[in-house]
């Protein structure tokens, strides 16, 4: 079903929702209207660590007549790079809940405590990731060491794996992108395309910097670079994602 | 990446010019290393002789390279602001960088007060090394008492010992004003540097009035280097290249280079800023122009790491 | 004489003693006036030139005490300056010695003062107004009887404003004694509380302190010289044995100056004010005394009415001379140093690079020597501030660079910035590719490399009006790109405003030069 995803109309794989405490700035139901008035024929729900917002997210994708992806953004404690998993069946599904479910029995209340450990032990709680649709997020600076978890991912996973790449504006993206392209080709994984979208239209960054504002606890003059660039972190239309990513068909 | 070997020749260079200063040396012996040994063994000391004044020229408006149609695209030199050029304030930057990394001491630029104009922004001096958090910045206001103003401000900051280096953009200058400066550097024992905005007219070097500096250079913008990356496209700008031509040096020849600043603390893969504080000048090889794609040339991916974690 | 257009009407603000003798007063119309005495002469009324006038003689009078402030017309009658002379009169031999030197000089430069002395404010002023006509001094020494003592005088000398004195006065009441004798509750109904404050007032039943014109500094020391100085280094060697009587002072109560005045006070009445300020608390005298002497030798020429130059230079002697340090700070004696002078010196002295700003600061002004203090922002012009140097009380001191500074560009920046974004015609693929050429000041740059964009959004939460010195009017989302021409220089440019969100198709956002690269 996720194949779909990765043919030509586009579909946002990395969502952020207000069901990720103070970073989304968007309900579910917002995003999935939003991406049928732009004609894709799904949504993704990827809030981090948690599924919280995934039934939400179905009753609005039902409501606006398109499908849900459903998934999680994986951020682990100890510097392993993040991952959006998107599981295909349900036993995939169930198999990432009980992850997220141990992760919060270790961790403070709201809080969930995940490690490259539960990812990669074969007989931990992820077993492996069969069943599952498996997308790399480079951190800001990706170290030596990036392309070799990709190609650990790639190895000892048995799930699709994929390369996120996004476009936010920030100056340096044809650099970057054409960095990702070449440790994607390195690493021999597909590159896909997200937006990391944290609001469904570019209104709604404001609330975007207020939510980190008391996420951080500062005031919007003091929070400086914590605050968000530019207002691009919304649900695209398909061409202009195809224009975007021109360089990487 | 530099080569080893450089790297221990910078140290040295600086180790040298530590031992110098620190001994009760002479003064006008200390000398700051531009740590490029082409450059630094063409100088007589082994660098920018200190408690001196130096001086740099603004090139790009009159490149000798140009043809004679580019040099009257540009007949007003004066429309940039009459601050000098990027590559002038990155070079002197550069020099004061240096200076203040070796003498741990603050830097004061002295400017005409120009409202609404250009002035220094300090995360691009930090790019070249120059902290701007230790610079104090000297504002003469531009009418015409400016030359005589800024000069006394200049011979101020040089008598002061604790002033590291003293850069005044001052376009017009006497002989016995310039004696004054290279006097009052010998007293305090700093680097002064004379940004002097307008290069004049084509025979520049003798059509300018003699004075007391000690060198005299003309820094011009060249094209810049492609990206480092070979999976780069080709289009996006690399690092910035300089003509840098030693007009005049006492007691030594003049010489032309290709210069460029190697951003160390730029991660020129990814254009993000590492941790490492700025990197420093070296000479443009015309081999790195053209790299030969080679397979071996990437890093190859590192196993070991995989079987650690895996465990 | 003084006349202001009033209501329609010229009417007098002001009379001299000889015309009120004639029968004018002020209020009268400049009509009536003429008829009464067709020969008078009238000058139209400066009110601020007044007030900095008034200003002026109160300078001039802190030579007899710091405290010494001017007494506006608000209340009432004409304006005047106080003087608080406590604990100052026996430097001059004496209240009455120190009025008679006072008026003395104030007449021989051709002001006809009144002057009265009491020992509460309010019966100085009523003695300076309403005291005995035939003399220019009315000393007033109650010592607790006031109210007789003032009972005579009309209610007028009580501070009063117009309204009251009229509304009285319509009562039949004439004198202080009448205003006195009356039940205080009524008198409060009628007319407010201020009657009878100014009661109390006069009659030293309440306190009144006299608000100086300029804080009174702690520091203070005065010279007089029984010969007026002349020459400028007679001048300086007295400025200079003030300023180390100065540093004793301070040494005394380890405290060192942050600001310094020393008023020079001439023979023709002028004052010069001579201010200096230090970055950190200085109590060397060689260091003050360079602070002051850069402006001592920068002092204007005095304006001056006499004849000749000889009279001219004569006014211009200095008579006394106060050096103040109006701003301290405790100053512990290890933090003195001594300068070595030597060059290279790796135990450099920490005074000096202070001591350099002070200097520069003394003769540029203290706007134009500044170190820039950085911010997180992504706006490019908001990351960079800059104060004076000399108000900056810590000085960052080593080269050091943390990764994480704000200063830390996460792209490349430029070394040079354009305060003012320049406008630029530039021609670039939609909607957001880099442009491939831009004309700026008539010369066409065609660009061979380019990177971008980096597309910063204004900060929402600040409206574009409240940011104190934004020269960026047009405040839109903006598009940076990096670019090099085919000669190599690089440029910074960006693009006002995104060509899919622009609401206007027939105005296309406009591209901006913004800096220079290296």
């Amino acid at each position: 079903m996720t194949v779909d995803a990765f043919s030509p109309g586009y579909v946002e794989l990395q969502v952020t929702t207000n069901f990720t405490f103070l970073q989304g700035a968007a309900h579910p139901e917002e995003l999935a209207a939003q991406a049928a008035v732009l004609g894709h024929d799904a949504v993704a729900v990827t809030d981090h660590n948690t599924l919280a917002g995934v039934v939400r997210g179905h009753l609005g994708a039902k409501t606006a007549g398109i499908r849900v992806i459903v998934g999680t953004r994986l951020n682990f404690a100890d510097g392993t790079p993040s991952l959006l998993c998107l599981p295909t069946d349900l036993t995939a599904y169930s198999r990432l809940s009980r992850l997220l479910t141990v992760g919060k029995r270790r961790a403070e209340k709201a809080q969930c405590r995940l490690s490259a450990t539960d990812l990669f032990s074969p007989d931990g709680i992820f077993a492996r990731g069969a069943g599952q649709v498996l997308i790399a997020i480079a951190p800001e600076n990706p170290g030596a060491d990036f392309p070799s978890f990709l190609s650990q991912m790639r190895d000892e996973l048995e799930s699709e794996t994929y390369l996120a790449a996004t476009h936010l504006y920030r100056g340096d993206d044809t650099r970057r992108l054409a960095q990702l392209a070449d440790i994607a080709k390195t690493a021999r994984i597909p590159l896909v395309a997200t937006n990391d979208a944290h609001y469904h239209v570019p209104e709604r960054r404001a609330l975007a910097d207020v939510l980190t504002c008391i996420r951080e606890h500062c005031t919007i003059d003091s929070a400086g670079h914590r605050l968000t660039l530019n207002a691009e972190r919304h649900l695209k239309p398909a061409a202009e994602m195809a224009r975007l990513f021109r360089d990487y068909p | 990446m530099p080569a080893e070997g450089d790297i221990l020749q910078r140290l040295r260079g600086r180790i040298a010019a530590i031992e110098r200063a620190g001994n009760g040396a002479r003064a006008d012996q200390a000398c700051l290393p531009l740590g490029v040994s082409a450059i630094d063994d063409h100088l007589p000391g082994g660098g920018l002789a200190t408690s001196a004044v130096h001086e740099i020229l603004d090139g790009d408006g009159n490149n000798k390279t140009k043809t004679t149609e580019n040099k009257t695209k540009y007949p007003v030199r004066r429309k940039f602001g009459e601050s000098p050029s990027g590559p002038v304030t990155a070079f002197a930057a550069a020099l004061a960088g240096r200076a203040q990394q070796a003498r741990a001491a603050p830097v004061i630029w002295i400017a005409p007060r120009l409202p609404g104009r250009e002035s220094l922004y300090g995360p691009g001096l930090l790019s070249f090394g120059l902290d701007p958090a230790d610079l104090v910045i000297v504002r003469v206001a531009s009418d015409s008492d400016f030359t005589k103003t800024a000069l006394w401000a200049m011979e101020e900051a040089l008598r002061a010992p604790a002033v590291g280096v003293v850069c005044a953009e001052i376009e017009e200058m006497g002989l016995t004003a310039s004696r004054r400066l290279q006097l009052a550097a010998k007293t305090g024992g700093g680097l002064g540097l004379l940004l002097r905005p307008v290069s004049r007219d084509a025979s520049e070097d003798t059509a300018l009035p003699p004075n007391a500096s000690i060198s005299r250079w003309r820094i011009s913008a060249l094209p810049g280097a492609p990206p480092e990356a070979p999976w780069l496209p080709a289009r996006l700008p690399g690092q910035p290249r300089w003509k840098a031509e030693l007009l005049r040096v006492r007691g030594g020849r003049p010489k032309t280079w290709q210069l460029e600043w190697r951003d160390d603390g730029h991660d020129t893969d990814t254009g993000r800023n590492s941790s490492q504080p700025a990197g420093g000048f070296a000479l443009v090889s015309p081999l790195r122009d053209r790299p030969v794609p080679q397979k071996t040339a990437r890093p190859p991916i590192p196993h070991a790491n995989r079987q650690a974690r895996a465990n | 004489m003084l006349a202001a257009p009033e209501g329609g009407a010229t009417r007098l603000s002001a009379v001299t003693l000889t015309a009120r003798k004639a029968g004018l007063f002020p209020g009268q119309t400049l009509a009536d006036a003429r008829a009464l005495s067709p020969e008078l002469a009238v000058h139209d009324h400066d009110p601020g030139g007044d007030a900095a006038a008034l200003d002026a003689l109160a300078d001039w009078c802190r030579r007899y005490t710091p405290w010494a402030a001017p007494s506006g017309l608000e209340s009432g009658g004409a304006a005047g300056l106080w003087l608080d002379i406590s604990g100052c009169a026996h430097l001059f031999g004496g209240e009455v010695a120190m009025l008679d030197d006072l008026t003395g000089r104030l007449a021989r430069v051709g002001y006809t003062v009144r002057a009265g002395l009491a020992d509460t404010t309010g019966a100085a002023w009523a003695a300076a107004r309403f005291g005995r006509p035939a003399q220019a001094v009315t000393i007033i020494m109650a010592e607790g009887k006031h109210p007789e003592t003032l009972a005579h005088l009309p209610i007028a000398a009580l501070r009063l404003p117009p309204e009251t004195l009229d509304g009285l006065d319509r009562l039949g009441l004439r004198n202080i004694a009448d205003l006195a004798a009356l039940p205080r509750a009524g008198l409060a109904r009628r007319f407010g509380e201020l009657p009878a404050r100014r009661l109390d007032q006069a009659f030293g039943q309440i306190d009144e302190p006299i608000s100086p014109r300029a804080p009174a500094p702690v520091w203070r020391l005065r010279t007089a010289f029984p010969e007026a100085l002349g020459r400028e280094e007679d001048i300086a060697a007295a400025v200079r044995n003030l300023a180390e009587a100065l540093c004793n002072r301070l040494a005394r109560a380890e405290h060192g100056a942050r600001r310094l005045e020393l008023c020079l006070y001439r023979v023709a009445g002028r004052v010069d004010t001579i201010e200096a300020g230090t970055s950190r608390a200085s109590r060397d005298p060689d260091h003050l005394m360079r602070l002051l002497k850069e402006q001592l030798d920068r002092l204007p020429e005095p304006p001056t009415s006499a004849p000749d130059p000889l009279s001219a230079a004569a006014e211009a002697m200095v008579e006394t001379l106060t050096l103040a340090a109006i701003g301290t700070e405790p100053l512990h004696m290890t933090q003195t140093g001594i300068t070595t002078g030597l060059p290279n010196d790796t135990e450099r002295d920490p005074d000096a690079l202070e001591q350099l700003v002070d200097r520069l600061s003394g003769r540029l002004g203290a706007n134009n020597v500044r170190r820039f203090s950085a911010r997180e922002s992504y706006l490019p012009e908001r990351v960079q501030t800059s104060t004076p140097a000399l108000a900056d009380k810590q000085p960052k001191t080593a080269a050091n660079t943390p990764s994480d500074s704000p200063w830390k560009p996460a792209l490349p920046r430029p070394p040079r910035l354009l305060t003012r974004p320049e406008l630029v015609e530039a021609v670039a693929p939609v909607p957001d590719d880099p442009p491939v050429m831009f004309r700026w000041h008539g010369h066409l740059h065609r660009i061979t490399r380019a990177e971008g964009p980096e597309r910063i959004a204004p900060e929402w939460w600040r409206t574009p009006d409240a940011a104190a010195g934004n020269t960026i009017l047009d405040d839109d989302t903006r598009d940076y790109y990096r670019v090099e021409d085919e000669d190599g220089r690089r440029f910074w440019l960006y693009r006002n405003g995104l060509y899919d969100r622009h609401r206007n198709a027939d105005d296309p956002p406009k591209w901006y030069l913004h800096g220079f690269f290296g």
